[in-house]
Order: C-alpha cells, then structure tokens, then sequence
C-alpha cells in the first residue's frame, strides 16, 4: 500500500527553512524599513506591505521589474506606474553604487599592502558593476518607453476624467505627471504661435473632436498582441484561491475569455501563448495572471 | 485648387521623415516658411468667404441648400488645411524631440545649438521650443533618476570592457573618471560605461 507523505515531507522542509527565512528576511528588513530617503508615504505604504507580507526580495522585485518593463513595452496602452516597486528599485540602485565605491576604495588601501590579493579579488567588483549596468539599462528603457508613450497620448491623457477606474496620479509617477505637463505647454505654445494663432478662432482647439477627424490620439486597444498565461498572479500564489480558473474535461486549467466582436468564447490554458487582442486580455494582464511577450 | 499647398507641404514632411528612417540619423530640413505662410493666407481667404456666404443667407432670409452646401465645403477645406499644417509641425517637433534626446545630456549641454547644424534651418520658435524641451529633460534626469542615465544608450550593455578607437579628437578630454588622453587612430581597452557618452558625441568608435 502506498502511502503519500508529501505533506508531511513538506512540513518537515519548512522547519528547516524557517531559520533561513527569518535569516534573510533580516537582512532584507533593512533594506525594505531603511527607506527614509524615499518619503514618508512610500514608507508608510511599505511598512504596512511588509506587516501583511514577507518583504519581497530583490530577486522577486527584479523579476517583477522584468515583467513590468515587458508588458509596457508590448502594450498599446500606458500601465499603472509601480511606485512601490520603482521607489525599492532605484532606491537600491543608489546604495549598490555606494557600495561599489566603498569597495573599490577598499582596494586602494589595499594595494599598498599587498598588491597581489587585491588584483585576485577584483572579479567580484567587476560582477557587480556589470549586473548595476544592467539594472540600470532595464530602467532606462522601461522609463524612456513610458516617456514616449506619454508623448503619444499627451491629449488624451489631458481629455482622462476621473471617471476612469485609474487616476492620472496612480497612472503616472510625478516626474512623468510634470514631463506631460510641460511638454504639453511648450507644444501647445509651439503650435499656437506658428499656426493656430493664424486660424479662425473655431478652428483653434487642439483637441477638437467634433471635426472630420478626431484630434484626440487614444490608444488602440483592439491592436494584437502576444500573451503567455502564466496563472494566478505569476504562479505565486496558491491557484486554488482564483475563482475565475476554471478546469475543463481534459483536467487542465484555464481562463474563460469572452471576445465581444465575434461572440466567442476562448479557453486561454495555464502555460499557454495566444495572439489576442489587447482589449480581451486587459483584465488578466492588470490582474497579473498573463504577461505580454 | 483648395489645398494644393498643404499637400506639397505634406509631401516634404513625408520625405523628411523617410530620409530620416533611412539614414538612422535626425536630419532636420529647412523650414518651409512660404508654403505655410501661403497656406495661412488660404485658410484666411477661405474664411472671407464663408463669412459672405453666412451674410448673404441671412440677407435673403431663406434656407437655400446650395449656399448651405458651399458653407460647408469651405469649412472643409479650412479644416483640411488646419489638419496638414498642424502635422508638418509636429513632425518637425517630434524631429527636434528625438534630437534632444539623443544628443543631449553628453558633456556639453549648451553646446547643443552648435553641435547641430541645421539651426539655420529652424524656425526661431522652434529654436525655442528645443531649448525648453532640452531644459524638460535635464529636469527630468534630476531627482531621483540622477543614478540612471535616462539619456544613455539604448542598447543593452554586453561586455564589461570594450575596445574602441579614438575617431577624431585630440586633447584630454574625459575627467570623470581619470584623464583619458585623446589622439587621433589610438586605441583604448576600456570600461563600456566610462566610454559611453564619448561614443555617443561621435569622439570614438567601438570596436
């Protein structure tokens, strides 16, 4: 007879690691409730995450990172800025490079003991300074796609009421929020006084939607794109809890979608790559069940 | 006929921005200060005559839809002609945009307008609006994206250390991170990061 002990294994691992959880979760305890430079809301805000949960890990703040910066750059419209998760990383960033250079006056000193261990140990320095270089390049480009797509949709972003279920303060960081805010002037300033100015005064809107043609540039939603399922909120968390899996004849899971313009309803499977139109997966891309590739 | 000039200044900005896809580079060309102003006059002459129709229709006091159908093309075209020159503009500013961004932010801010070349062929109020947009960024890059370089280079870094070759310079010039002594055809084993902006500005070639 067979008996299945899984569990009772499981229990047995977790006592172990429990050690080494709170072990590294000390040491993140620094990094995450050492936030002063970052403002007290950010702060509070954190404080009160860490108290619900484990404070994330660099690793999982990475991974997110790479998620966020995949999606905005695959998606026709602009995501909600993650303030949490930008204020740790960049915070992070400023005491790495600190860090580096702490070390790298280390070897100085160094030097003029022993010369050869501090050539030995440069290898990790070098490490370091790379995986910064890459951090940083993700962040550049996840800042400069969203700084287009601001550009792109600087009047519809202005026409955004606050009906919409995201305030343009969630929407955007407050560096962006002042970048639309000045770009716009400067452009609409730009225009006013070459053309508009010169135009009969019912033709000078900007943003006249009542003409021939909308001026108002908003995103395309209905444009497709490539989308893995990745299952409840990146497969962290226990999928049993989501109550919009379902599981069909073949025992496999997957989401119900329901397409509006062709009346069909689409099984989108767990681990599954579809080309969808953004409209039908918006829900399952914000709920952080499916990520654009 | 009604918008002929918008088209021909449509026409230029199409060809400016395949010249641009093209060559991987941001060209500027001249303003076209004669077809927009001329367009201008169009528009403005377009609108007398909407205005007599307007007056007409109400002098005669009745709903005549022939002059309604006039009233209508012209507004129209003015329309048309708004559209067209409203899209030269902002090709020309999303141009200057890209300029701003790629060019800028290296060592020498100011230096902008000199490095460029084609201010001639700015319009003042585009000169303008270039420099408050390059004041934009370099307020963006401040606070807290000071560590990230938002104007860097776009490419993903590879290699911790590159090879390049001093293209044109001669002279000292980097000081951020040690004197690197600049001559003409040398060549360098240096770290990507401190080479950066130098390869940008068009100092050196990487290898």
């Amino acid at each position: 007879m067979d008996i299945d002990i899984d569990d009772i294994l499981a229990e047995l691992d977790r006592d172990t690691t429990a050690v080494d959880q709170t072990l590294t979760s000390q040491g993140n305890d620094t990094t995450v409730v050492g936030s002063d430079a970052v403002g007290d809301l950010v702060a509070k805000q954190q404080a009160a995450a860490a108290q619900t949960a484990a404070p994330p890990s660099p690793v999982q703040d990475f991974n997110d990172l790479l998620v966020a910066w995949r999606n905005e750059r695959m998606c026709p419209e602009i995501l909600a800025y993650p303030h949490l998760l930008m204020a740790r990383t960049l915070r992070r960033v400023q005491q790495q490079m600190e860090h580096i250079e702490c070390v790298s006056m280390g070897f100085y000193e160094d030097e003029t003991r022993d010369a050869a261990s501090a050539v030995a140990n440069k290898l990790p320095l070098l490490c370091m300074e790379a995986d910064l270089e890459r951090l940083k390049f993700v962040v550049r480009s996840y800042i400069r796609c969203r700084l287009s797509k601001v550009d792109k949709f600087s009047l519809y972003l202005r026409q955004l009421d606050t009906q919409q279920p995201v305030p343009l303060t969630e929407l955007l960081s407050s560096k962006e929020l002042e970048y639309h805010e000045r770009h716009f002037t400067i452009l609409l300033k730009l225009l006013n006084s070459t053309i508009l100015k010169h135009m009969p005064p019912e033709l000078q809107a900007i943003d006249d939607n009542e003409g021939s043609v909308p001026m108002v540039e908003g995103p395309d939603l209905a444009s497709f794109v490539f989308v893995r399922v990745t299952g409840p909120d990146l497969g962290r968390s226990a999928p049993d809890t989501d109550p919009t899996l379902e599981i069909n004849d073949e025992g496999v899971r997957f989401y119900p979608v329901y397409i509006q313009e062709l009346r069909e309803e689409v099984e989108l499977t767990v681990d599954g790559i579809y080309v969808m139109r953004y409209n039908v997966v918006q829900e399952l891309v914000q709920a952080r069940k499916a990520i654009l590739i | 006929m009604y918008g002929d000039l918008v088209n021909k200044l449509v026409l230029e900005a199409k060809r400016a921005q395949q010249l641009n896809e093209s060559s991987k580079s941001e060209h500027l060309p001249m303003y076209q200060d004669d077809l927009v102003r001329n367009t201008l006059r169009e528009i403005e002459q377009l609108k007398r005559d909407a205005e007599l129709l307007k007056s007409q229709q109400e002098l005669n006091q009745v709903e005549d839809k022939v002059a309604r159908c006039q009233h209508f093309v012209t507004l129209l075209c003015m329309e048309r002609n708004k559209r067209g020159l409203l899209a030269y503009q902002k090709l020309r500013s999303d141009t200057l945009d890209a300029m701003a961004w790629n060019k800028h932010g290296l060592d020498s801010v100011t230096a902008l307008a000199a490095g460029e070349g084609a201010d001639a062929s700015l319009s003042h109020q585009e000169e303008e609006y270039l420099k408050d947009y390059t004041q934009i960024i370099a307020d963006m890059k401040s606070g807290e994206f000071t560590d990230i370089d938002l104007s860097g280079s776009l490419t993903p870094p590879s290699d911790v250390f590159i090879d390049v070759r001093v293209l044109k310079d001669a002279g000292e010039i980097q000081t951020e991170y040690g004197v690197f002594n600049l001559i003409k055809d040398s060549q360098f084993f240096a770290r990507q990061a401190d080479v950066e902006r130098l390869i940008q500005q068009g100092f050196l070639q990487r290898l």
